[in-house]
């Protein structure tokens, strides 16, 4: 019997235990080694702007910068040979610099019973003292930078701010006024870049409504200016990773307060006939827009369905002084002809093809007191309801096209040069734009999207993301390096930084 | 040589994945554990769980059996793109068996078992990377089985009997979206169910046994739910409390058995079962919460849905006792166990594996009535890839488990 028992169990206790229980395919991680591929992360330097600076919630701040994108991958490159990377940190975790009127980053407070991002209470102490000596620094990320500003000299000097022509972020850390970002970039002759720029350069515009005040940077200058910071950032060697920009439009700052919040709830609050009273108020000028033939700018309220918004539109053709002369001769005194003139003379309600700045919100329904000032009555200085959207609170239709159309482009010159100068390339404009898809993306069990505040994705500026976004952005960068240069840098579990702290 | 000739084995053995597992701890008879847990033994009342009919077979006017197990299982969860690795932390758990069986007349069998079928108790700790699906669950279920059987003729016997179930569910899991966790407890959950079985011994060496258990849907309603939130969110439309309450349906999956026994000689006998659990009616995990709008159904965001689409399962089983005296026994087996769960729905609340086990025991007869059997069981859980793309939970997890089990039986007369 021993015979048999013995070889038997021999035999299954062999098989058992030679049945080696290793993880499959490559293996225990224990046993996995970094390595950098055909790439040498031992000089990483990040160039970009506001993205790349880690601005949040309105503001640059320690923590911010400490979560930016640059810095998480830079802490994975250092497992395979990563150098040094330090950062031109603020002084606090407020961010604000008072001497320039530039305020602490926002965050949620709770306001008449409910939570609302409010600028956070405190003296920021980061001055434009410069931090040259501590440095260099290898995130060259600046809040606001546009392209160009990459390569203009004397960017950080002081005495360009008040012509615009310098950036207070940049002062603090340039290492003389008449360098250039990208100057300074070379001179620590990077063997690995990042650069991510040219959303600053579309969003100035997109965020005053394009109003004027900050214009779309050309096609032509962006193709320049990118060619530039290319051939320089190549010419010693160096590899590196751009990344398209993200579409506007994609983002909470333009998608959280819709075209339509005059619900006839709203209207008749504290009024319950306030709809009966504003198509009263609107009629006589409605009539006259019939006669001028321009059906389509009358404004008419209903009390069924929820109102669109009345906006400015500096597009449409100004009807001021035909507005004018219809109401004096149905008898309308001069002045308040004049009035209805300049009030309606652009105006129309909002359809769904607009879309409302974040910043409007507080202000909608709400008495326009610059109006008041000018002497106009309260009953049609009510901002979105009697008192036309002012542009930098609209983004409209046009310029939303034309918002898109140089995203498009810029992307497009982008990934071209990536191409040209055989370079890994991130997608961020698809990544960012998958936040907005209904199901948003998941991360190990957590649900982002990109809705205001509790999405999880962006900060309380509605603009920029929060260290969780960043994190996830980081390893979109990580994953297109990998790809293109054959390296492993790990991917990192974004839930493991900062989201939206809920006091 | 050796080692090519043991790892071909190895590979083998491998490539025929074999099923059950899920939560199901199969470990109803200390003996029958020892033995690969087959199913066709009627020594002592323990085959009142097994297979009911096999009541009629028991050498003995009344038999009354015991035994407790101590499990240890450990799971390792790595993902290769993160170079992240994690572990569990499981308590030991207790599952035990007790059982009797008591011949009314000659033909007439009445008995009861009470045993925990189904149980799990997993540890991943609170900062793993998957805290947002789980950091802790502890599971069990006890099934209360009156049953009765019936000797048709002297090798053949039909049963049946009914189970009452009752479970209790424990689980912890982070928020981490706004910074916060959440704690589940259910107790006293019901379930009902009831079990069928034909056995029959053709010959003195041949035994065989047809069993089924069906599936026991265990509703557990007004659970306690325990929110740990900011301060500033309670109250508001989302969180209209921190202690709320929950429902939830379990199912336990049906099981049809298929054993044998043989005995080879006087001293040696072989076994083998194949089971087949119907695990595809366990399709999704649903919280219904009561007041709480922390779901994620678009119609009704009080329900909190996620798939889990498992799917049925076998286990094949074979096992051998050996003899070499009247009082001394030695047992050995193997079996193989698959995982009811596919890739896309791997959660790691349940951390299923396909298992290759081994098995062994000994029992001794400490008077002629009395046995005491002494069995430990090792499994090895696979490797297996985790692909859900529905919580965006990527990796790979393997596991292993050492379970001990002490058992009497007493056949009185």
């Amino acid at each position: 019997m021993k015979k048999i028992i013995y070889p038997f169990l021999f035999s299954f206790l062999t098989i058992i235990f030679s049945c080696n229980n290793d993880f499959d395919g490559e293996g225990n991680v224990s046993d996995i080694e970094v390595n950098s591929g055909e790439a040498n992360f031992s000089r990483y330097i990040a160039l970009g702007g506001s993205l790349t600076s880690g601005f949040k919630d309105g503001a640059l701040y320690i923590e911010g910068q400490k979560q930016s994108y640059p810095a998480i991958i830079a802490e994975q490159m250092k497992r395979v040979g990563g150098g040094m990377f330090k950062i031109p940190y603020m002084e606090d975790e407020l961010g604000g610099i008072p001497f320039l009127g530039i305020s602490n980053k926002l965050s949620l407070e709770i306001v008449n019973g409910g939570l609302s991002p409010t600028v956070a209470q405190g003296k920021g102490i980061t001055t434009l003292t410069n931090i040259y000596s501590q440095g260099p620094y290898q995130n060259m990320g600046v809040p606001g930078a546009k392209s160009y500003h990459l390569i203009s000299l004397g960017y950080g000097d002081p005495t360009n701010l008040p012509l615009g022509a310098a950036n207070p972020y940049f002062i603090r850390f340039a290492s003389s006024p008449n360098t250039s970002i990208l100057e300074d970039a070379m001179k620590q002759d990077p063997t690995f870049f990042s650069l991510w720029i040219g959303y600053n350069d579309i969003l100035g515009y997109a965020m005053s409504g394009g109003d004027g005040s900050n214009t779309l940077t050309s096609v032509s200058t962006f193709q320049t200016t990118y060619n530039t910071l290319l051939s320089k950032l190549v010419s010693k060697g160096a590899k590196g990773i751009v990344a398209s920009i993200p579409n506007v439009t994609a983002s909470p700052f333009f998608t959280t307060v819709p075209y339509n919040p005059l619900t006839p709830q709203n209207l008749t609050k504290t009024n319950p006939n306030q709809i009966k009273e504003l198509n009263n108020a609107f009629e006589s000028l409605n009539n006259v827009f019939d006669f001028l033939q321009h059906p389509e700018r009358k404004i008419k309220y209903s009390s069924t369905q929820a109102n669109p918004l009345l906006i400015k539109d500096k597009d449409l053709v100004d009807l001021k002084s035909q507005i004018k002369m219809v109401l004096i001769s149905k008898g309308v005194s001069t002045n308040q002809a004049e009035l209805m003139g300049t009030l309606y003379g652009q105006s129309r309600q909002a359809t769904g093809e607009d879309f409302i700045a974040l910043t409007a919100l507080r202000s909608i329904a709400q008495i326009n007191s610059k109006a008041i000032s000018e002497g106009i009555p309260s009953s049609l200085a009510v901002n979105g309801v009697t008192y036309p959207l002012i542009d930098s609170w609209v983004l409209t239709a046009k310029e939303r096209e034309k918002t898109n159309l140089a995203t498009m482009q810029f992307n497009n010159i982008i990934k071209n040069l990536s191409d040209q100068y055989n370079l890994a390339f991130f997608d961020a404009n698809a990544l960012i734009n998958d936040f907005n898809k209904n199901s948003g993306l998941n991360f190990n069990g957590v649900n982002y999207t990109s809705q205001f505040i509790t999405g999880g994705a962006f900060s309380l500026d509605g603009i920029y993301f929060t260290s969780r976004g960043y994190a996830i952005i980081a390893n979109g960068f990580i994953k297109a390096i990998n790809k293109k240069y054959k390296s492993n840098l790990p991917y990192v579990d974004p839930n493991a930084y900062q989201g939206i702290k809920y006091p | 040589m050796k080692k090519r000739l043991s790892f071909l084995l190895c590979f083998m053995i491998t490539f025929y994945l074999l099923q059950a597992g899920g939560f199901r701890v199969s470990l109803q008879g200390i003996r029958q554990a020892a033995m690969a847990h087959t199913s066709a033994h009627t020594r002592d009342a323990s085959v009142v769980f097994f297979n009911p009919a096999g009541m009629s077979f028991i050498p003995s006017k009344l038999s009354i059996t015991g035994g407790m197990f101590a499990v240890i299982t450990k799971a390792e969860f790595q993902s290769v793109n993160s170079l992240y690795k994690a572990k569990t932390d499981n308590p030991v758990s207790p599952p035990f068996n007790f059982a009797a069986a008591y011949k009314a007349t000659d033909n007439l069998s009445v008995g009861l078992s009470v045993s925990t079928p189904y149980g799990s108790s997993v540890d991943w700790g609170k900062d793993w990377m998957g805290k947002n699906l789980i950091t802790k669950i502890k599971l069990e279920a006890f099934f209360i089985q009156p049953t009765v059987a019936y000797k048709i003729t002297d090798w053949f016997s039909i049963g049946g009997g009914y189970i009452f179930a009752t479970a209790s569910a424990n689980l912890e899991k982070a928020i981490s979206n706004i910074n916060g966790s959440m704690k589940l407890k259910a107790g006293g959950a019901p379930g009902y169910g009831y079990n069928l079985g034909m056995y029959f011994r053709p010959t003195k060496e041949l035994d065989v046994g047809i069993s089924y258990r069906s599936e026991v849907k265990i509703k557990a309603r007004k659970g306690n739910v325990y929110l740990h939130i900011p301060s500033s969110l309670i109250g508001t439309d989302k969180f209209a409390t921190t202690t709320d309450r929950f429902d939830t349906n379990i199912p336990l999956a049906s099981e049809l058995t298929l054993g044998l026994t043989y005995k080879i000689s006087k001293s040696w006998s072989i076994s083998s079962d194949w089971n087949f659990s119907g695990w595809h009616e366990y399709k999704d995990l649903t919280f219904k919460f009561y007041q709480n709008k922390i779901g994620n159904d678009p119609h009704n965001p009080t329900i909190s849905s996620s798939p889990r689409k498992f799917k049925n399962s076998s286990a094949y089983r074979i096992g051998t006792e050996y003899s070499p005296s009247d009082k001394l026994a030695f047992r050995l087996g193997y079996y193989y166990d698959e995982s009811p769960v596919k890739d896309e729905y791997w959660n790691p609340e349940t951390p299923s594996t396909d298992n290759q086990a081994i098995t062994g025991g000994l029992g001794y007869k400490l008077t002629d009535n009395l046995y005491i059997d002494l069995s430990g069981i090792y499994f090895v859980g696979e490797s297996r890839n985790i692909d859900n793309e529905n919580a965006g939970f990527y990796g790979q997890v393997k596991s292993s488990s050492y379970m001990v089990g002490l058992g009497l039986s007493w056949n009185a007369f």
